[in-house]
């Protein structure tokens, strides 16, 4: 949720948390710990139920540490529950009783009530069998839960469907998958144990809970569910914590709560998983462990429901001291605190000349005009940066270039709205980001559209998603920076997200219709039919328009159930359109997302730095969703602003530094950009078919220009939702268009050109020299510079020659190619 | 005639300019004139050395060429003069060669002055940059041409809190130009834009309060920066009313009326109508302190006037209405819902027909017929490309509400409509396929005419109307089994040669109390392409500004007298039947005077014999060009793989190049194509009894110049039992075939299918015929009778 206010109050939660272990060092040193904790802190079982304890040891900086394995236990009726010294309890009889753990000189304890119900024996098909098979991994995408089965023995992918389940399993091929009499002997067991060919492997031993769980039900008869229970929450224990530095292993305990008040330790059923990290594993019981300092993030899937666990381990480096440029704003403190608690080292700031490129390609996608660098490389002006960033934004060239970062994600393409619409959507989007509209504003605009696509460019996305189900897909990705597109065939396998979430949020557009050709021409009009439902499919069951469960219809007589949906963009149930929002403008400048990739948020993919995505989310939202404040609040940073020629060397203990932000990605420039800056460093336009002369590459209105140059580049054509189009790796293709191509070539030879006219004003050749770097490199050369370009002024004879290979030869350097 | 068949129709006469006249104009500029003025205006195209005289839609009088100049380029210029009654709006010209008459073009009668864009006077002139913007004095309509990647700015001085009104013309001259404007300030930055306005098709029209005094630029460029050298423009700037609607949109001609402009906050306004107004006309409007009007369409009607009463949103509050009517309404907020009574009889049926685009409002419109109790009965949006129209025949008496919404729910000063409701009753719609022509003295030219009957089926008379004594229409008339006919207008020699406008007029008499009346609509089209590509593909979608021409020029037909033709022609077999994958010949009988030197060329167009974008010609006509007289010149038609059977008009012109002009004259024939066989019973129909071996001749019907064998493989039937096949060799017409009638058949006829198949030129061809077996009951049976 991200009401303004409560935000605030977490930031500053967090920053204070965060910045704890710099200002109370010594006792970070404490090896003791300050008090123990079982978990759960109070237990109700039924007789005969079992559950693990979780004893967490916690010290005075706020870390902790899993002493379970290390505790002694005792019960303080045995008759009642018992406990082993893995802390697992065991419910005898009902009553009440008290568990308590000691540990060095410490002691926890935990009040457990038993019921008089006995815990059933038998397990339930649908919430123990079907999680017992996916654990096993049978009802995984590529074993018996592909659309096809594997062997003839068809699954639901992950369980989604246990009807289906227990059809394949219990009642195909006559039953002989189960055996009843001999449950030891069931094919399911047998070939889960490998005990015969199984082309899928061993999937669980004798011991594993799933294999006893399924034994049981077999044994007794393999019953179908007697009566539906729905799992209404997966608890895990702990959910977020920061292990002790003594303590780099932590067992996981997952916790079920069922819709009919139950509640069960499934840490044996439940699967873990771990999100790419190097430097931490988690086992198939939940037990997490970690080689060195990292954050990780843990996968916990039990049914449908899928929460995860982030922990944070320090491997103290005794030698580690933070240095960090100044802190310019609130991003600074909070990405330098988390680069501190990581022990990383950021880089320095970077000089004015590496900041003004940076500034200009990023704020405007342009380079600097040679007098443009001069004037700011010559200015005294303290606050020089801070008034160019606001100069920058000022300009129609932002609004130009920040359409385009939208544009390319749109799919406004010719074929899907014609050339006119593709020029009357690029001209809506312009005057978006040069107003500085609201895009709250903008989104509920384009969600609620209607009207003919040649006066309304807006209602283009209906051409684009021109069915209800893609125009979901588009909304969520492009708004909230969530995928769904894997629950339109089943619940989402990585988030908890179902497949009737999908419909539901398809439902929003279920009355969008569109007419073709009112001006006999290219356009398309969109309107709202009277009545039209999604439904779920089986079922056929019509669904009334939610997001993500929450039910934003508000008018049921309204036809156009869209402006619920828009209503709910800014509501506090929408934890994604502000922070997926920002977390976007935070890439484009960065090059990075906070959560990456930047429209795949979801509780599996957390932010790098979730106090940093609510401070900008924040910031948006207090800046009434516009975007210039946060771009002028990012670009004003320390952290925008450091040195991408530091080399920085991080420790041994230190985490992996490429999510931290400790230096700016070097990245290639866009091939507009590319395009761009070879016009300006040689002050000849370049030629785009069918646009006005003085057009950029970034001005561009379509995608797929007929253009050499740009399509080596890979600038995208618009036909995918998201900002995975353009290659970043150089190719081969690219090299020979900068060495080779004629239209650049032309551009440095040409008489009219920057070169020229210095050649003509008969500059010296210092001069010149300066003035080619700072037209091209946006900087002056250094003394060494200076030397090999006389040289080889020498050695050619030809000024003018001399001076365009000079030129040719700095537009094919790094420096001038990369943005760094 | 289906839309789309009449479109290619129309662009076939078009392309097929050679029938009616070489010249083509590609463009017009200034595409504006000025009302009492005379303008010097450059028409650039091909073939129009030999001009002599301007055709427009207007009358003479109003708007006339006081002089025609031929440039060293090959162009004309013309010195137009408007009369100071002119009325204001866009009409349509032509040129006159001695040729024949160019394709139309369209032009606009303005009141306000002009000036040129500079960088067409003079070289380096280039306003292509803000920096360069060509300095103009308001008010000022601005005259221009976008090409390719241009922009043009213009620069003028507003003062602090000034209205300004703004108008660009450019879609609106049926080119492809689509406008966009953005002012910008003396710093050059944004200060507002404007694409369209529905109604104006891609123009605009509107006005803007300046917040500061200062130096401003008007950008104008194409919305996709598309161009043309022909592409040109007029952009008004000046005081002048911004309204392109007006309620009510239809009034009675003649009288004093009072309108009233949503778009206008000082609405409403009294008016007089011009006198002569008759269908629809541009209204030109100007009020007091302005520097130039505006125009808008309104329609003269003998229909009533119903306004609507707000508030109306609901049914106990609506609008009650009388049939007939013409229902003004006016959707001023979204998702406002009109509803209407009407009260209407059992049985009794009623048309109703929305227009909005028409008279240039944005409401894109919905009807729907609800009963007393809200119950849904009928409910339509567009009907193809235009506004919702249907008819509604009440189950009882009672109230009925008509529910007028617009679609997307928006809503404005613009959403204005116009419901025209009518008892049902026959209707007659006429249709020409060309829009001009020029005929020689004592000649004639082919006049395609089609027909639209609604509600009657008996024959429809044709008439002219505005010809000049000695023009005359023959083989006119329409029986009543018939919709299209091929008339002849024929000029006689007394006719002086020149220009006239002339108009088809067509009656019927629906009832015996019901005479029907209409005047033949053409549409000319102002571009050689009418479109970049259909929604569907097809190549000749019309865009929206040239389906909308204004009625001046689209309910008339320029005709073009010219002095005699030295030579005639005439199809002496005007019904041809071609067998599918072979030839055939027709005739053509030649006359010349004896001084013709001159070869004549024939070309022969239409249905397949054309190119379209999707496969060349199926039929290919060879006519052999003559010098001098000759009777029975033979053509002829080959047929191509693919070719449809149907029928289809042929056009053959004939082409004479004189020493001082070119003579075309133009005839029509039916092509038939058939397949080369089509096997069925020598005679229409065999008899027999039961029990009764038949004898029956079997057919091949071949179309000469086939010969070949022919296989059939004749319909099965368990009483009349044939062989499973036979074979007709090549070389004999028939053969004989023995049917033993079964004696348990019942009386009846019995038709059975004849398939046959061939090898014809190097096709495979399969046609189809019938053989007729009428059994009669058997003489016992007959004389039970």
């Amino acid at each position: 949720m991200f009401h303004r206010n409560s935000i605030n109050h977490l930031l500053l939660l967090s920053v204070a948390l965060l910045l704890a272990p710099q200002l109370c060092g010594a006792d970070r040193e404490s090896t003791q710990p300050v008090r123990l904790e079982l978990a759960p802190l109070a237990l109700q079982l039924q007789r005969g139920q079992s559950h693990r304890l979780l004893l967490t040891a916690f010290y005075k900086d706020g870390s902790s540490a899993d002493w379970t394995a290390a505790a002694s236990y005792q019960t303080s009726h045995a008759e009642l529950i018992t406990v082993n010294a893995a802390g697992i309890v065991q419910a005898q009889a009902a009553g009440t009783a008290t568990v308590t753990a000691q540990a060095n000189e410490l002691e926890a304890t935990v009040d457990i009530s038993i019921l008089e119900t006995a815990f059933p024996v038998v397990p339930d098909f649908d919430t123990h069998i079907v999680a017992a098979l996916s654990r096993a991994g049978c009802s995984q995408g590529a074993c018996h839960g592909s659309p096809q089965g594997k062997g003839g023995f068809l699954l639901s992918l992950r369980g989604f469907q246990p009807p289906l389940d227990f059809k394949s399993l219990a009642r195909e091929e006559m039953g002989r998958r189960l055996n009843p009499l001999d449950p030891e002997n069931s094919l399911i067991l047998l070939k889960g144990t490998s005990r015969i060919a199984h082309q899928g492997g061993k999937r669980f031993t004798h011991k594993d809970e799933d294999y006893q769980v399924l034994h049981r039900w077999i044994g007794a008869g393999h019953p179908a569910s007697s009566h539906v229970r729905t799992l209404e929450q997966l608890e895990l224990i702990p959910s977020v914590a920061e292990l002790h530095r003594s303590a780099p292993q932590q067992q996981l305990l997952a916790r079920a709560h069922f819709s009919d008040g139950s509640v069960e330790d499934v840490t044996g059923l439940a699967v873990f998983e771990m999100a790419d990290n190097a430097a931490a594993t988690v086992s198939d019981d939940g037990q997490v462990s970690f080689s060195n300092t990292a954050e990780a993030a843990v996968l916990v899937r039990f049914l449908d429901r899928i929460e995860t666990v982030r922990l944070t381990y320090i491997n103290r480096d005794e030698d580690f001291k933070f240095a960090s440029p100044r802190a310019h704003n609130p991003i600074d403190e909070l990405v330098f605190a988390r680069q501190a608690q990581l022990q990383l080292k950021p880089a320095g700031l970077a000089t004015d000349e590496i900041f003004l490129r940076r500034v200009y390609l990023d704020a405007i996608g342009a380079i600097p005009t040679p007098a443009e660098a001069r004037a700011f490389l010559d200015s005294d002006d303290p606050d020089k940066r801070t008034r160019l960033i606001s100069e920058l934004l000022e300009r129609e060239e932002y609004a130009r270039f920040w359409a385009l970062k939208w544009a390319d994600v749109m799919r406004a393409n010719r074929e899907a709205v014609s050339l006119r619409g593709v020029h009357s959507f690029h001209r809506f989007l312009i005057r978006i980001f040069a107003d500085d509209q609201p895009l709250d504003q903008v989104a509920a605009r384009i969600l609620t559209s209607r009207g003919n696509t040649i006066h309304y460019p807006e209602a283009n996305f209906y051409r684009i998603a021109r069915t209800p189900t893609d125009a979901a897909e588009s909304f969520s990705q492009l708004f909230l920076g969530v995928r769904i597109q894997c629950a339109k065939c089943h619940n989402h396998p990585y988030e908890s997200i179902s497949q009737r979430n999908y419909y539901e949020l398809s439902a929003h557009f279920s009355r969008v219709r569109l007419k073709g050709i009112r001006f006999g021409l290219d356009d398309e009009v969109v309107f709202l039919a009277q009545d039209g439902d999604v439904t779920m499919p089986g079922t056929e069951e019509p669904l009334t328009p939610a997001a993500f469960g929450v039910v934003t219809a508000t008018d049921s007589q309204s036809p156009d159930r869209r402006s619920g949906l828009a209503n709910w963009l800014t509501t506090d149930e929408n934890q994604f359109f502000a922070r997926s929002t920002v977390n976007r403008i935070w890439y484009h400048l960065m090059g990075q997302g906070i959560v990456e990739p930047i429209d795949d948020f979801r509780r599996s993919n957390p932010p790098s730095n979730p106090e940093l995505l609510d401070l900008l989310a924040s910031r948006f939202i207090e800046e009434g969703y516009r975007v210039r404040p946060v771009v002028e609040m990012i670009l004003n940073s320390s952290t925008y602003q450091l040195s991408s020629r530091d080399t920085v060397v991080q420790g041994e203990r230190a985490a992996d530094a490429s999510r931290y932000f400790v230096a700016p990605i070097v990245r290639l420039l866009t091939a507009e950009q590319i395009l761009d800056a070879i016009s300006t460093a040689t002050g000849i336009p370049e030629v785009f078919e069918g646009y006005p002369l003085g057009t950029t590459a970034v001005g561009l209105a379509e995608g797929n220009v007929n253009h050499k140059f740009l399509k080596a580049f890979t600038r995208p054509i618009r036909d995918v939702a998201c900002d995975c189009a353009r290659d970043t790796d150089p190719t081969l293709n690219q090299v020979i268009h900068l060495l080779n191509n004629p239209s650049i070539l032309d551009k440095i030879d040409a008489p009219d050109s920057r070169l020229g006219q210095w050649l003509t004003q008969g500059l010296a050749d210092s001069e010149v020299i300066e003035n080619v770097y700072l037209a091209t490199l946006s900087r002056r050369p250094t003394r060494q510079e200076y030397r090999i370009a006389h040289k080889h002024f020498k050695a050619v004879g030809d000024r003018a020659a001399a001076m365009r290979d000079l030129q040719h030869a700095l537009l094919n350097a790094n420096e001038f190619l990369l943005r760094h | 005639m289906p839309l789309r068949v009449f479109l290619a129709c129309v662009v076939l006469s078009l392309g097929c300019s050679r029938c009616y006249g070489q010249a083509f104009i590609e463009g017009v500029f200034p595409p504006v004139v000025e009302r009492g003025a005379t303008t010097r205006v450059e028409l650039v195209g091909n073939e129009l050395e030999t001009t002599h005289s301007l055709w427009t839609s207007l009358p003479a009088k109003v708007v006339k060429a006081a002089r025609l100049i031929k440039d060293k380029e090959g162009n004309v210029l013309a010195d137009i003069e408007v009369s100071s009654d002119a009325p204001l709006g866009i009409y349509g010209l032509r040129l006159a060669t001695k040729d024949g008459l160019s394709n139309v073009h369209l032009f606009a009668i303005d009141d306000l002055p002009t000036t040129n864009e500079r960088e067409l006077e003079l070289e380096d002139a280039s306003n292509n940059r803000l920096a360069d913007a060509q300095p103009i004095e308001l008010p000022r309509s601005i005259v221009g041409v976008c090409r390719m990647s241009d922009i043009d700015h213009f620069s003028f001085q507003a003062d602090k809190g000034q209205l300004l009104s703004f108008e660009v013309v450019a879609s609106r001259l049926g080119k492809g130009f689509d406008p966009v404007l953005t002012i910008l300030d003396d710093s050059g930055r944004y200060v507002m834009d404007r694409d369209n306005d529905v109604g104006l098709f891609f123009d605009s029209r509107f006005q803007f309060r300046f917040k500061k005094a200062g130096r401003y630029t008007i950008r104008l460029h194409d919305a996709r920066y598309q161009g043309s050298d022909h592409w040109g423009y007029m952009l008004r700037i000046g005081r002048f009313p911004i309204a392109r609607v007006a309620i009510p949109s239809t009034l009675p001609a003649g009288n004093n009326v009072t309108l009233s402009f949503p778009q206008l906050p000082d609405s409403p306004t009294a008016v007089q109508l011009p006198k002569t107004a008759v269908g629809t006309f541009f209204f030109d409007f100007r009020r007091p302190g302005d520097d130039a009007s505006s125009w808008l369409p309104l329609t003269v009607s003998n229909l009533p006037n119903s306004m609507e009463s707000e508030p109306n949103d609901k049914l106990p509050q609506a609008t009650t209405t009388t049939v007939p009517a013409n229902v003004h309404g006016h959707l001023g907020s979204a998702n406002d819902w009109d509803w209407y009574q009407l009260d209407l009889k059992k049985g009794q049926a009623i048309s109703l027909r929305a227009a909005t685009r028409e008279m240039g409002s944005p409401a894109d419109v919905e009807l729907a017929i609800y009963d007393a109790s809200e119950k849904l009965l009928k409910q339509v949006d567009d009907v193809g490309f235009e506004d919702a129209r249907f008819e509604f025949s009440a189950p009882e008496d009672g109230p009925y509400y008509l529910v007028v919404r617009d679609v997307v729910q928006h809503g404005g000063p613009a959403y204005v409509y116009r419901i025209e409701i009518r008892e049902l009753q026959a209707e007659l719609q006429l249709t020409s396929e060309i829009g001009r022509m020029a005929v020689p003295q004592d000649n004639w030219q082919p006049l395609p005419i089609s027909v639209k009957r609604q509600r009657f089926s008996g024959p429809v008379e044709l008439a002219l109307l505005g010809a000049p004594e000695g023009m005359t229409l023959e083989l006119g008339n329409l029986p009543a089994d018939k919709n299209t006919t091929v008339s002849r207008l024929h000029v006689r020699s007394s006719v002086p040669a020149g220009l006239y406008t002339i108009q088809v007029t067509a009656s019927a008499q629906a009832s015996p109390e019901l005479t029907l009346t209409a005047v033949a609509t053409t549409h000319p089209l102002v571009d050689k392409v009418p479109t970049g590509r259909g929604p569907h593909g097809e190549p000749f979608e019309l865009r929206e500004d040239q389906r909308r021409l204004p009625q001046s020029l689209t309910n008339r037909i320029a005709v073009l007298v010219t002095p005699p033709s030295p030579y005639n022609f005439e199809i002496a077999t005007p019904e041809v039947a071609l067998p599918r994958y072979l030839s055939t010949e027709f005739q053509l009988n030649v006359t010349s005077d004896d001084g013709l030197q001159q070869p004549i060329v024939f070309e022969a167009r239409g249905g397949e014999l054309e190119w379209d974008n999707l496969r060349e010609p199926r039929v290919i006509a060879t006519i052999p060009e003559v010098t001098g007289s000759q009777i029975g010149l033979i053509a002829t038609l080959r047929s191509k793989v693919n070719t449809a059977t149907l029928q289809q008009r042929v056009t053959v012109t004939a082409t004479a190049q004189l020493p001082d002009r070119v003579v075309h004259l133009t005839r029509t024939l039916q092509l038939t194509i058939q397949e080369a066989f089509r096997p069925a019973g020598a005679e229409d129909k065999y008899e027999a009894v039961p029990g009764e071996v038949l004898t029956v001749r079997v057919d091949a019907h071949r179309l000469a110049p086939f010969g070949g064998e022919v296989r059939i493989a004749p319909q099965q039937h368990e009483q009349l039992p044939m062989p499973m096949s036979i074979v007709i060799p090549e070389g004999q017409s028939s053969v004989e075939i023995k049917i033993p009638v079964a004696a348990d058949i019942k009386p009846g006829s019995y038709s059975l299918t004849m398939t046959g198949s061939a090898r014809v030129a190097k096709f495979n061809e399969q046609a189809a015929g019938k053989l007729v077996i009428e059994i009669k009951p058997p003489a016992a049976d007959k004389e039970a009778q």
